[in-house]
């Protein structure tokens, strides 16, 4: 059922033409809205606060990423600045100049656009007025299960997801919504890729706080992570440490994303409110 | 032959020389294990040229260094995440430094500055590094070689201490890294080298820990609840069931010598590794200088090593296992090494009496 619908989103999207000009047209993504809330890190100890927003209810599709190269050719393979996107930006899936995909097949539109950088990531959420959502927001989407908006402590969810990195890959990616769909009715969010977040490197760079050595310590060996304050949330870590090897240029073919964006009705009272 | 009695003069020079003598053992023979009074920081020997570490995948093992000084030793490692045979019908997806379970062996000589490039295939789903414990220097390299899909890290150290060290993973989660079969072995040899021996050969024991029940066909997903109660699936060498048995097994003739490089990856059990119908000649337990003789059987830690030596006298099939016996005949920790050559009925008669009648 939701596959389908993917599917007739993907029919909608433009086929990439010489004359098309940048912002002509673009498909949202279907969103779905988070409620303000708070949470627990795994590498610390404090509550850290979201406020509400709206992330994108799936990875953005190789379709949806090529109808964007093909109004921005900046962010075409022959474009893309060597900066802003490494020397594997869309050597497999999406680029335009590939005959492979201007024959791909709608099951290949389905699929999670991956090898982008965090830049390229960034430019497409802002041409479809959103953004990348923050390590926080996305890790506090991340812990709803199916039927739980926060399953933060239940072992049977944590097998679950650890499962889903245990099992053999095959080449191709399956397509955006195949995995599962949380509490909040967010896809994929565990299983598929590992997902861009606007603030993937922030809390290594900073260096100096207590929490950036308590995650140094979870993330090597060295001093054990008996810091850890759930040692069962191994794909936490996983996340975490992925996201430590990055830098924002760099792509993968593992590595995709999905936008997000304020709740500004409630987030602007809630400012105003603060004031 | 004219003697002298000692004059006062040729006292002196005795005293000298043995003056002499002594500061010249002093410098000759460094005292590595004592700690009297403040030392200085080690510093790197010179090193001259530099070359390609070879790297070989189990149970072979890199040939000897014929070098008599330091050189710039490059290493060449990938990891891959690749799904495997873990028993007959089985397969695992393994975590791998070199594309098999343990990860290739690397041979260095004490006092070597090893230039160590860690690849990640940019298939990988995860970011790896490697700790090898023969590492002077923070997280044995772990943090220096912190490498995500697709990229590659350099890190370089000096070889400080001889001796045979476990390598594996530290990249959170680390027990699953581990678990996964993220380690292997390297080998710093003592300036003077190891004497030679006929054979050498790379075995490692480790443990797996599946959803599955041992033998459970199918592809076998990592089990974490198995993994903390220690409840392992397999325990095995060289990554699989099987894997030094049949045609695999390892070899010798009668007479020869073999030198074992035994590791335990772990993750959890520690290994009471026997050869069943051999005796160890020198055992230098858990992979360090003092050899020990006669042994039956040597405890080999988690993450830690043994080199074991002896001389094969007579022909047969002598079986490798851990003598925490269960795990040999019901979770796969069982090799092989087939000697070959003419009956010894001097040493071992089967059937004396037999003969006899005949």
């Amino acid at each position: 059922m939701i596959v389908l619908r993917f599917l007739l989103i993907g029919l909608l999207i433009p086929l990439p033409s010489a004359g098309q000009a940048e912002g002509t047209r673009s498909v949202s993504t279907p969103m779905a809205e988070i409620p303000a809330g708070h949470f627990v890190a795994p590498y610390g100890s404090d509550t850290l606060e979201v406020a509400a927003f709206e992330i994108d209810r799936r990875p953005v599709t190789v379709g949806e990423y090529r109808g964007f190269v093909a109004r921005d050719p900046r962010w075409s393979t022959e474009g893309v600045k060597r900066i802003f996107a490494d020397e594997n930006y869309l050597s497999r899936r999406a680029s335009t100049g590939d005959p492979l995909l201007a024959r791909a097949q709608p099951d290949e539109l389905l699929r999670p656009v991956t090898e982008v950088s965090w830049f390229a990531a960034r430019a497409f959420c802002e041409a479809h007025g959103k953004r990348l959502p923050t390590v926080n927001e996305w890790e506090f989407v991340a812990q709803a299960s199916r039927e739980r908006a926060n399953a933060h402590g239940d072992s049977g969810f944590n097998r679950e997801i650890l499962r889903l990195y245990t099992l053999p890959r095959s080449p191709e990616l399956p397509s955006v919504g195949s995995i599962f769909e949380n509490y909040y009715g967010v896809w994929d969010l565990h299983g598929l890729v590992w997902e861009w977040v606007e603030d993937f490197n922030s809390i290594l760079l900073s260096g100096a706080s207590r929490v950036d050595s308590g995650l140094d310590r979870q993330l090597f060996c060295a001093a054990g992570s008996q810091g850890a304050t759930d040692v069962e949330d191994y794909v936490a870590f996983m996340r975490y440490s992925q996201r430590a090897s990055l830098t924002a240029s760099r792509t993968g073919r593992n590595l995709g994303f999905r936008c997000a964006r304020s709740s500004l009705p409630s987030g602007s009272l809630a400012r105003a409110e603060a004031k | 032959m004219i003697t002298k009695s000692p004059t006062g003069r040729t006292s002196k020079a005795l005293a000298a020389l043995g003056l002499i003598l002594v500061l010249v053992a002093a410098i000759l023979l460094p005292a590595k294990t004592t700690y009297e009074g403040t030392i200085p920081v080690r510093t790197a020997p010179e090193i001259r040229g530099e070359e390609a570490a070879t790297l070989t995948s189990p149970p072979n093992v890199p040939p000897a260094i014929t070098r008599d000084y330091a050189t710039k030793v490059i290493v060449d490692l990938e990891v891959l995440e690749t799904t495997q045979r873990l028993a007959d019908g089985v397969e695992y997806t393994f975590w791998t430094f070199g594309g098999g379970v343990p990860g290739d062996f690397i041979r260095v000589r004490e006092g070597d500055l090893v230039e160590f490039h860690l690849q990640n295939h940019e298939s990988s789903i995860v970011p790896h590094n490697i700790d090898l414990h023969a590492v002077t220097g923070p997280g044995g390299g772990a943090k220096a070689s912190f490498t995500g899909p697709g990229q590659e890290t350099v890190f370089t150290f000096t070889a400080l201490n001889p001796g045979l060290y476990v390598y594996h993973c530290a990249t959170a989660p680390v027990g699953m890294h581990i678990a996964n079969g993220m380690y292997g072995m390297i080998l710093v040899e003592p300036e003077e080298g190891l004497p030679p021996v006929d054979h050498e050969y790379y075995v490692m024991q480790s443990e797996f820990y599946t959803e599955g029940s041992f033998g459970a066909e199918g592809h076998q997903p990592f089990s974490y609840d198995k993994a903390l109660a220690e409840n392992a699936t397999y325990v095995v060498f060289n990554g699989a069931v099987g894997s030094l048995t049949g045609d695999a097994a390892l070899t010798a003739n009668v007479g020869e010598t073999v030198r074992l490089f035994v590791g335990n990856g772990g993750p959890n059990l520690v290994s009471s590794f026997h050869v069943i119908g051999e005796i160890f000649d020198n055992v230098y337990p858990e992979g360090g200088s003092t050899a020990n003789h006669n042994v039956q059987t040597t405890l080999i830690p988690a993450g830690g090593s043994a080199i074991a030596e002896f001389r094969v006298d007579v022909p047969g099939t002598y079986i490798l296992v851990d003598h925490s016996i269960f795990r040999a005949f019901d979770k796969g920790a069982l090799a092989m090494l087939n000697v070959s050559g003419e009956d010894q009925p001097g040493l071992f008669n089967a059937s004396p009496k037999k003969a006899v009648v005949e």
